[in-house]
């Protein structure tokens, strides 16, 4: 076992690097609160873990997100948006803005969730399963909330093609990449 | 060259697979730096090449 030491402590360093991510970071500021219910589950601002994500159970029918949310500031002239984070980037998937001039600072209402797979620009069974981190802001003149969460998107990884391409794709150039770990003939 | 291409894309389909499996989100840390790692790990491996002749 010692004469392999030096592959061993890459595997493992390798492998410590790949853990970092789940761990814990950001929540809600601004004061703004909210939760939503889904398929019988409250989830709010505490969901912002990759161990403790909202998970939206993409395969069922008929499954409703009640939701509701409030900020304690003037909510007048307000914006907003949401994004999905993929690396270094936000890709937008919804905005808000209004001049609101009666000052309405909650509201609640319910999205099905057959809606979202109906607006998605791709087939149900296309839809990438997965761990995902929405970051969303909202600006009003009375102040504003930033908000980060999690949302896992339930499934197999092997019940979309994309997944099925991912984990081929990793097996493949895993091989390569111990191929070149072999020493070549010297001519 | 093989060691490097090969750790790129080993990375990248690795954070692919760390956000499918539900485990790690594409964060800029796994988006980009798994992928960097894969380079510098397809580098040493090459260098170092410690499984023999092939």
């Amino acid at each position: 076992l010692l004469r392999h030491w030096k592959p061993l402590l890459f595997a493992s360093a390798f492998l410590a690097l790949m853990w970092i991510p789940a761990l814990a970071f950001a929540s809600v500021t601004g004061g703004c609160t909210g939760s939503v219910v889904i398929d019988g589950t409250t989830y709010g601002p505490a969901n912002d873990t990759a161990a403790n994500p909202i998970v939206v159970p993409i395969d069922k029918s008929g499954v409703v997100a009640a939701w509701e949310g409030a900020v304690p500031f003037a909510n007048t002239n307000h914006h907003g948006s949401l994004g999905i984070v993929v690396g270094p980037w936000d890709i937008e998937i919804a905005s808000w803005a209004g001049a609101n001039q009666e000052d309405t600072r909650s509201a609640n209402g319910n999205y099905n969730v057959d809606d979202f797979k109906a607006d998605f620009p791709v087939a149900e069974s296309l839809i990438p399963r997965g761990l995902y981190e929405l970051s969303g802001t909202h600006e009003a003149d009375g102040g504003t909330c930033t908000a980060h969460v999690m949302v896992k998107i339930e499934g197999s990884p092997l019940s979309s093609p994309i997944g099925i391409a991912t984990v081929a794709g990793t097996i493949v150039t895993g091989l390569t990449l111990l191929g070149s770990a072999f020493r070549r003939r010297t001519p | 060259v093989l060691g490097i291409i090969s750790g790129l894309l080993f990375g990248f389909f690795v954070a692919l697979l760390l956000q499918q499996l539900a485990i790690a989100p594409l964060t800029t840390f796994t988006l980009i730096g798994l992928p960097i790692a894969g380079v510098v790990l397809g580098i040493v491996l090459s260098a170092w090449a410690p499984l023999g002749r092939r």
